[in-house]
């Protein structure tokens, strides 16, 4: 069971000064802790002078999109995760 | 010249497929919100198999593929993926024109000798495509002497292929072209001609250039053209400004607000979307349009000259809104409402507000644009327009702003902008809204 959206998820990720974007490698939520397998699609969105990144990618097994508000450096869950397969 | 079409392949479709590894490979339709009455803004290659095409209903969609999943359109999704692939072909060329939202043309005569020829460099245009936007977002592309024959040329490369059309092969390619497959020729023209016994490209090139221009004017002169194989539209590279000549916006009514106080409601959302573009762009408009449309899909509406040029909202809302009551008001059911100012002109040109409540509305539009500049165009909404149309931009939140996607200001709109927002914007063209 993922993280439902909206809730606040820990990332371990890699900012690299020549990427586009940070680099999640493994989140944690609730106590447990998944590795990211890949990354499907990052984009990016703004609200006023914010820009928010969100990330699809696979972790644990499941499919799930997390959001970056990079003025908050904070990660959120923007949308159930699923089951893949 | 030699120019490039890079056609995206079911773009919004194959962004949503790379994004979720769950709809590949299925058939799948972007569409406005799957639970209401929408129509097809893509189809995934698998739904294409079914006959699902762009502009089709959603029902009719879900006649045709009763297994197809619907998917809700994210504009920013799809803005942001563009930025990426116009970044690219930038790296290319700087004589890049943006066709849409999933299109350019590259004019390329110069670079081709560095790339190893055209198709050597259209490889490496796809294979730069894969690495920054993923293996399920493709792109086909169209090799041709000019713009109308390369995007022919594009149009048997997909899906992800190249086609270039050599000189020689150009006889070849008038011959087989229906006139209907040329952008710019529609069906009612296509429809025209072919009474006058034309129906393929070169049976343009052969008819007399003097009737085709006593029936269709200057059109004519173009249509002799293309039946030659040539092509008189101007290649126009982003950075080549455009002057804006109107700025407008229109939006299909949800059941739910079709009655003449939602409709009203309606009209002042877009008006203030309208009066904020043209805030943005520094520019005033003289003259004011607005239509509708009915319950039986019959569109009724005027013009009408302000007294001074404005881009305060509420002045483009009522002028709207008297048009609307010179028509006999609102029906009892809206399905469609339309406004735009045209006649623009820069603001510095036009004469400041004498009257104290005009001053303090220009005030007030200042505040509220600072607030939405920092904190988005949600945060602060007219109690009126919230109570309403907040069910409608989470209604058409993925399509209705499709049309809205610009990649990036164009200079003028650029300079107009504070700096902090200008910082901010992609060294990138602005998308031509399709359709």
């Amino acid at each position: 069971m993922g993280p439902s959206a909206g809730e606040a998820v820990e990332v371990e990720a890699f900012f690299s000064p020549s990427a586009l974007h940070p680099r999640p490698l493994s989140l944690r939520w609730r106590g447990r802790r998944v590795s990211v397998e890949k990354i499907h699609l990052v984009h990016e969105a703004w609200e006023g002078d914010t820009r928010f990144l969100f990330y699809s990618l696979t972790a644990g097994g499941a499919f799930l999109e997390l959001r970056y508000d990079s003025k908050r450096a904070r990660w959120t869950a923007a949308g159930g995760s699923q089951a893949e397969g | 010249m030699l120019v490039l079409h890079i056609d995206m392949d079911s773009y919004f479709a194959s962004i949503e497929q790379q994004a979720n590894p769950r709809l590949r490979g299925r058939p799948i339709v972007v569409s406005g919100r799957p639970d209401i009455h929408s129509v097809v803004a893509a189809a995934s290659r698998e739904a294409k198999r079914y006959g699902i095409r762009a502009g089709m209903s959603t029902w009719e969609a879900k006649r045709l593929c009763p297994g197809v999943t619907f998917v809700a359109g994210n504009p920013d999704k799809y803005g942001s993926m563009a930025r990426r692939f116009f970044q690219i072909l930038l790296r290319y060329t700087p004589m890049v024109e943006v066709f849409s939202i999933d299109e350019a043309f590259l004019e390329v005569s110069q670079e081709i000798g560095r790339h190893g020829g055209p198709l050597a460099l259209g490889r490496k245009i796809q294979e730069e495509f894969r690495g920054a936007l993923g293996e399920w977002v493709t792109g086909s592309i169209g090799i041709a002497e000019n713009k109308m024959l390369a995007k022919l040329a594009v149009e048997e490369a997909k899906p992800a292929g190249i086609r270039w059309f050599r000189p020689e092969e150009i006889p070849g390619v008038l011959e087989r072209t229906p006139l209907e497959a040329v952008c710019g020729i529609g069906p009612r023209i296509a429809r025209r001609l072919s009474h006058l016994g034309v129906l393929k490209l070169a049976d343009l090139g052969r008819f007399p250039e003097r009737v085709l221009r006593r029936e269709f004017g200057v059109y004519g002169a173009t249509l002799a053209l293309w039946g030659r194989g040539l092509d008189p539209t101007p290649f126009v590279p982003y950075w080549q400004v455009e002057e804006v000549k109107s700025v407008g916006h229109s939006h299909a009514i949800p059941k739910a607000l079709r009655h003449p106080e939602g409709a009203r409601s309606v009209l002042l959302f877009l008006c203030e979307g309208v009066g904020r573009r043209l805030r943005l762009k520094g520019l005033s408009a003289r003259v004011v349009h607005f239509s509708l449309r009915d319950a039986d899909m019959r569109f009724c509406g005027g013009q009408r000259a302000l007294e001074s040029p404005t881009d305060d909202e509420e002045t483009i809302f009522r002028a709207a809104l008297d048009l609307c009551e010179a028509h006999g008001g609102f029906p009892d059911e809206t399905t469609l409402v339309a406004v735009r100012a045209t006649s623009v002109l820069p603001k510095e040109e036009t004469v400041r507000p004498l009257f104290l409540a005009e001053r303090r509305r220009e005030r007030l539009a200042e505040a509220v644009d600072k607030i939405r500049d920092r904190h988005g165009d949600r945060a602060i909404w007219r109690g009126s327009v919230f109570a309403s149309c907040r069910c409608l931009s989470q209604a058409t939140g993925g399509l209705g702003q499709e049309k809205k996607i610009v990649l990036a200001e164009k200079a003028s709109e650029r300079a107009a902008l504070p700096e902090r927002q200008a910082s901010r914007a992609r060294p990138v063209p602005a998308a031509r809204a399709r359709g």
